[in-house]
């Protein structure tokens, strides 16, 4: 605290600035902040590149020899080895499949490769991957609207009985693992009242939007662990603004509390709001990995955990880089999004 | 603004409550006449921000203004009241609130802030209305500040912009709740002087809250002393002032230090009862020197002495004059005094974003046994990190400090043990220095341990001996830090620091965050315990007061330069850098007060201002 | 009714008792196990009678012997995976707080790699790389929470040694590790206790997630997660093989955070008795 104090050498009579300069200097201090932000993204999906590849490099040992099982002999896996370019040394073979992702060309599969048809992984992923983003997309609009309103009216005033209701439901929904919920959901409205179905199967080449129906249960059950979580977060943040002082002084100052609540608890709340928002757009994924798989739903989750258990290593790496690019693209857009919320930190001093 | 308006609020008899029925607050009246500023002071506890709160019908968590009734105008309002009239927020009556930077909403422009203010309660919100309130309170009104966001203003701006609020609406009555706390002394006194113009220019009522006696005795037209949720005394200031008829009005005047000549402060014993543990008579009485058996037993009223002063005291007739300030010795007491600390040009600096930025240069000073040296300099001026770099928690770029004529290591850990020993580091937080886990025991008994390599029982046996020294029970040992007071709490921090048998001591702020009597206490403690045990003293400070009662040698400081050097006497009755001078002019003093009101009102008794 | 019953007592009270009763049920459950979990017990897809009280499964296992046994491995994993969480998260937070350089930077990188991918995607290319064994789901299951605990502990960290008595002790030349045992533990300790709760029902989340997807423990172990996933296409013939497991499992984790949350908000009660700043709030307006 000290040490703060020191920081600001204060001026005998501090109460002249030079204004002149004040829009440039605003300007590079946002430039600062984004570039900061940018720089940092960008070295975050560098590691996950160098992590998730050493990962199954290392770790996952010989694919060729997985695939081919333990009775193939050395000529036939050196010569899978060759095929899969796994021959090459670790660094080569990490700057061709970064070169390759960037360009858009993800591999093809390692079976398909040996079969001797490659089927590009692209092609594999790409109706999966709008499927999920489908259920995503539905699950976070749903999600943030109810979880913000909630978290505010809960935050409004803590220690309520709108508040303990709110925060107990919320705490018990938010610890309840997504198919857990999703079995007693598709028990409730599949079983005992016939309205919604269990499955959601889409067949190849048509869009979950042909049969709307099937995407209500993964939705509701994705939403309900999520919101719970959104909205204890989303209160956590009101509370935390309800009690700076500027709150009170505006409730001094006559403000109805309608309006303190707009106008000074909500808008400086905000920023938090938008960066837990980011955050559970993040989580979310996780949630759609086992949802998917629930609901047979043809998901990139559902790809995931074939790839895993037929360790279709191309698979697994492009799906998790394109989770980490999406993620790590969402938290610099909501980065920025809170330079506009708080002008503390776009503005000079 | 007609003249015809006489008073323009009248609190009549608040009370205000805990939940568990405690009163915070009871049976408060006041009167504030229009144009007229009411100081209300208190020490912390005393209740004075729930009775400001109150005139506003706000009532915090936990709290019910449970009865009373309040005159506004023609307006009246009873408590409990169902619903206050959100017209009077605000509007007829606004609140300035204590600390600006945190009290603004950061979100919102300088301008949207003062127009959202105006259109909230029906007004023009024409942004000429808007220049004219910004200049009114002396802020710039260019289009740039307009736009300005509050953390873009400095402290005083902001808390000018507070002001602007709260004049937004041309209320009747300004409630002031502390408002220049924290504030250096220079813009303190310009905000006081923008209150006691608004004040006359636009007839405006206005409530004054602070715990600084000083600044009251200056500004303000009456003066209300509150204590344990009750006001002990009201009258006009130099009544008050001059002759207090209550004998915590006088122990608070006696308490304050004058930074006008070296002078020893005169502390009162005790603490402010807690709510839930008022004792059952009157409620000064376990600190009061005039206290009998009727004031143990039964709770006094609030009695007229004239039609204007009225206290609350069964022996207001035996309350003798304020004593004056008793002058002390300023000379260094131990016989060839060897230098203990020698620091020569020191600099050090802070890293920022920009670079390293030089908060301390050339810093050159000597401390000989039994001195005390003062450093004072406002928030900022560098003189933290001039105490840090001489204890080594701040490593300083150049310079060397000397240790009993040795230079030593700039970082602690490089030191010797000796060396740590003997340099003793008191804390400016007595909250935030006593690790609140430990138990006085084990923080007093570390040093004796860790530095001196006393065993268990000799340790034990000098750490009860060192809680007498500080003047605290023996029952104090098992507690814990949260269990104690502001005061005891910086009463084991000097213990710690005497635990170690220093040469030197550094006490930095060490008496800021105490009330005024509790302070006197430590500084009289301090001053006693140099001088008994012929310990060396860096004490830094803001406030000249503080240094008129403790110190020997003042060094002022100015954006991390010493600007001035010198004796206490000649420091402070004659300084020669006009950073100092303007100091010395703009801080607060009760004695100027008293002076002032002597000139203006004659001698009535002369008696009173003979130095005894 | 469990509402009604939760407003007679309290929400954490009722909490304790019913995961005082599922331990009870996963300590003493396989001692009353009337059959083998893994062995065929009767006619396959039998509805509950007297042999089986929960009847039987695909392979005419005995339901409920599997769920007497199904919580065992899933409560022992997910404790054991809390605990190294704690083990490795602790001393890195306290390190990365007190030495600010690269010790701090790789911990914050490493933050910011964990926090942008899903904890289910990390632990799918963890157990996809290294295998599905035991130790590596409780490993994996670890490293996906020590991001978020030695945040807190670091956070927690920085303000203890920001603080004034940890500059006493500095003054006084205490060691490092004198400081970290005697100044900042026990003032850290609420704050990061603060989030077992939370990071053990993660762990059972998780490991009971990745059980259900076919990637954690495998059949034909005992597991509610497993019992879940191969149990559903018979839920029409026995739907008590499903809802038991899923019922316990929603109980399970619902008790826990119950728990731990009245437990939090006691001591915390209790901490903040003596308030620094007083709380304001609106009027009776």
């Amino acid at each position: 605290m000290s040490i703060q104090q020191n920081q600001t050498v204060s001026v005998l009579i501090a109460e002249e600035e030079s204004p002149g300069k004040k829009d440039a200097s605003d300007a590079a201090v946002m430039l600062r902040y984004i570039g900061i932000r940018l720089f940092s993204a960008l070295l975050t999906v560098f590691l996950i590149s160098v992590l998730v590849f050493l990962a199954i490099s290392f770790l996952g040992g010989d694919s060729a020899s997985v695939l081919l099982g333990r009775e193939a002999t050395p000529e036939v896996l050196s010569s899978a080895r060759q095929k899969l370019g796994l021959d090459r040394p670790l660094y080569e073979r990490y700057f061709s499949w970064v070169i390759a992702f960037v360009q858009g060309d993800f591999g093809a599969t390692s079976a398909s490769i040996l079969a001797g048809s490659p089927t590009l992984v692209r092609e594999l992923i790409a109706a999966p991957l709008l499927n999920s983003v489908i259920l995503a997309t539905l699950t976070f609009s749903l999600t943030a609207i109810v979880a913000v309103w909630l978290g505010q009216r809960a935050g409004r005033k803590p220690g309520s009985r709108t508040d303990r209701t709110i925060s107990s439901i919320t705490m018990a929904l938010a610890s309840l693992p997504e198919f857990v919920a999703a079995t007693l959901l598709i028990f409730i409205f599949f079983y005992m009242l016939r309205l919604l179905p269990p499955v959601s199967l889409v067949p190849a080449g048509t869009s979950p939007f042909e049969r709307p129906v099937i995407l209500v249960l993964p939705v509701l059950s994705l939403s309900l662990g999520l919101l719970a979580v959104t909205a204890r977060q989303v209160r956590a943040a009101v509370i935390d603004v309800s009690q700076l002082p500027y709150v009170q002084a505006a409730r001094l100052n006559g403000y109805p509390e309608g309006a303190v609540t707009r106008s000074f608890v909500m808008r400086n709340s905000m920023a938090p709001t938008v960066q837990v928002l980011a955050l559970v757009f993040i989580y979310l994924f996780g949630g759609v990995i086992v949802i998917e798989q629930v609901f047979a739903y043809p998901g990139i989750g559902n790809l995931l955990i074939r790839a895993v258990t037929d360790r279709e290593v191309v698979i697994l790496q492009a799906i998790t880089m394109i989770v980490a690019i999406v993620s790590v693209s969402l938290s610099l857009v909501a980065d920025i999004l809170v330079l506009f919320l708080v002008p503390k930190l776009r503005t000079s001093r | 603004m007609t003249a015809a308006r006489t008073v323009a609020l009248s609190l009549d008899d608040i009370t205000v409550t805990t939940r568990s029925g405690d009163s915070i607050v009871q049976n408060v009246s006041i009167d504030i006449p229009a144009g007229s500023i009411v100081g209300i002071v208190g020490e912390s506890g005393a209740g004075k921000s729930t009775v400001a709160l109150s005139t506003l019908g706000y009532e915090q968590a936990g709290t019910a203004i449970s009865s009373g009734r309040m005159h506004l105008g023609d307006r009246e309002v009873t408590f409990p009241a169902k619903a206050f009239v959100s017209d009077i927020r605000g509007k007829r009556i606004a609140y300035v609130p204590q600390e600006p930077a945190v009290s603004l909403n950061p979100s919102t422009r300088v301008a949207a802030s003062l127009i959202s203010m105006r259109r909230l309660h029906g007004m023009d919100a024409d942004i000429s209305y808007i220049r004219q309130i910004l200049r009114s309170v002396h802020l710039p009104s260019d289009p740039g500040f307009l736009r300005r966001y509050p953390h873009q203003l400095s402290g005083g701006q902001q808390q000018r912009l507070c002001l602007a609020l709260g004049l937004a609406c041309e209320p009747e009555v300004l409630v002031l709740d502390e408002i220049t706390t924290g504030l250096d002394v220079v813009t303190q006194e310009a905000i006081l002087d923008e209150v006691r113009r608004l004040a006359t220019e636009r007839q405006i009522g206005v409530i004054y809250i602070t715990h600084d006696l000083a600044v009251v005795a200056e500004l303000a037209d009456r003066l209300v002393v509150m204590y344990a949720g009750e006001i002990v005394e009201s009258g006009p200031t130099s009544e008050v002032i001059r002759r207090p008829a209550h004998p915590y009005t006088k122990a608070l005047i006696e308490a304050a230090p004058s930074h006008r000549r070296p002078s020893r402060v005169r502390p009162l014993d005790g603490i402010v009862p807690a709510i839930d543990a008022r004792p059952s008579g009157c409620f000064f009485a376990p600190r009061c020197p005039l206290a009998t058996e009727i004031c143990r037993t039964e709770h006094p009223e609030l009695g007229d002495l004239s039609d204007k002063h009225s206290v609350r005291c069964f022996h207001t007739e035996k309350v003798e004059p304020v004593l004056e300030p008793q002058l002390r010795e300023t000379g260094i007491l131990v016989e060839d005094p060897k230098v203990l600390l020698a620091i020569d040009e020191l600099t050090a600096s802070h890293k920022t974003k920009n670079g390293r930025l030089t908060v301390a240069e050339s810093i050159s000073l000597q401390i000989t046994e039994g001195e005390c040296v003062a450093l004072v300099g406002e928030s900022g001026s560098g003189k933290t990190t001039i105490a840090r770099s001489i204890i080594g928690l701040h490593t300083f770029d150049s310079g060397t400090v000397s240790l009993g004529g040795e230079p030593i290591n700039p970082a602690v850990r490089s030191r010797t043990r000796d060396q740590r020993r003997r340099m003793q580091f008191i804390f400016q937080n007595p909250r935030g220095s006593l690790n609140p886990k430990q138990t006085i025991q084990e923080i007093v008994t570390r040093p004796l341990t860790q530095l001196r390599g006393l065993g268990r029982v000799d340790a034990e046996r000098e750490f009860f001996s060192l809680l007498d020294e500080v003047r605290l029970p023996t029952s104090t040992a098992g507690k814990l830090p949260r269990e104690l007071s502001g005061g005891e709490r910086q009463r084991i921090g000097i213990a710690r620091a005497l635990a170690a048998q220093p040469d030197l001591l550094i006490c930095d702020e060490v008496t800021s965050s105490l009330d005024v009597s509790v302070q006197a206490a430590v500084l009289e403690l301090l001053r006693e315990l140099g001088r008994d045990r012929g310990l060396g003293m860096l004490f830094i400070t803001h406030d000249l007061g503080v240094v008129a009662s403790i110190a020997h040698e003042v060094l002022v400081l100015l954006k991390g330069r010493i600007c001035e050097r010198g004796s206490v006497s000649d420091v402070l009755s004659k300084p020669s850098h006009d950073y100092t001078k303007s100091l010395l002019f703009s801080a607060p003093s009760l004695q100027r007060a008293a002076d002032r009101i002597g000139i203006l009102k004659g001698d009535e008794d002369e008696d009173r201002t003979r130095t005894i | 009714m469990i509402k009604w019953i939760g407003r007679q007592l309290s929400a954490g009270g009722v909490s304790l008792i019913l995961l005082l009763l599922l331990i009870a049920l996963v300590i003493f459950g396989p001692l009353i196990a009337p059959y083998s979990p893994t062995e065929s017990a009767g006619v396959p897809l039998s509805r509950p009678s007297g042999a089986h009280l929960f009847g039987t499964d695909t392979l005419g296992r005995d339901v409920l012997s599997r769920i007497l046994l199904g919580g065992q491995l899933l409560l022992i994993m997910s404790l054991a995976s809390t605990v190294l969480t704690y083990l490795i998260a602790i001393p890195i937070g306290m390190i990365a707080a007190v030495n600010k350089g690269v010790v701090d930077d790789i911990l914050m990188r490493g933050v910011d790699v964990l926090i942008a991918l899903p904890a289910m995607l990390v632990l799918l290319v963890v157990l996809s790389a290294a295998g599905s064994g035991i130790p590596i789901i409780i490993i994996g299951t670890a490293i996906v929470r020590i991001p978020l605990v030695s945040r807190v502990t670091r956070a927690a960290t920085l303000e203890v040694f920001s603080s004034e008595y940890v500059e006493s002790a500095l003054t006084r030349g205490e060691r490092i590790w004198s400081i970290f045992i005697r100044e900042v533990m026990p003032n850290i300790k609420e704050a990061v206790f603060s989030t077992v709760g939370l990071s053990f029902t993660a762990a059972v989340l998780i490991m009971s997630s990745l059980n259900f997807l076919g990637v954690g423990l495998q059949p034909p172990s005992p597991d509610w997660g497993i019992m879940i996933s191969e149990n559903r296409s018979i839920f029409e013939m026995n739907p008590y093989a499903v809802l038991v497991p899923t019922l316990l499992l929603a109980i399970l984790t619902v008790s826990i955070s119950g728990t731990w949350d009245s437990f939090e908000r006691r001591s915390g009660a209790k901490r903040t008795k003596t308030p620094v700043v007083p709380k304001v709030r609106a009027s009776a307006r």
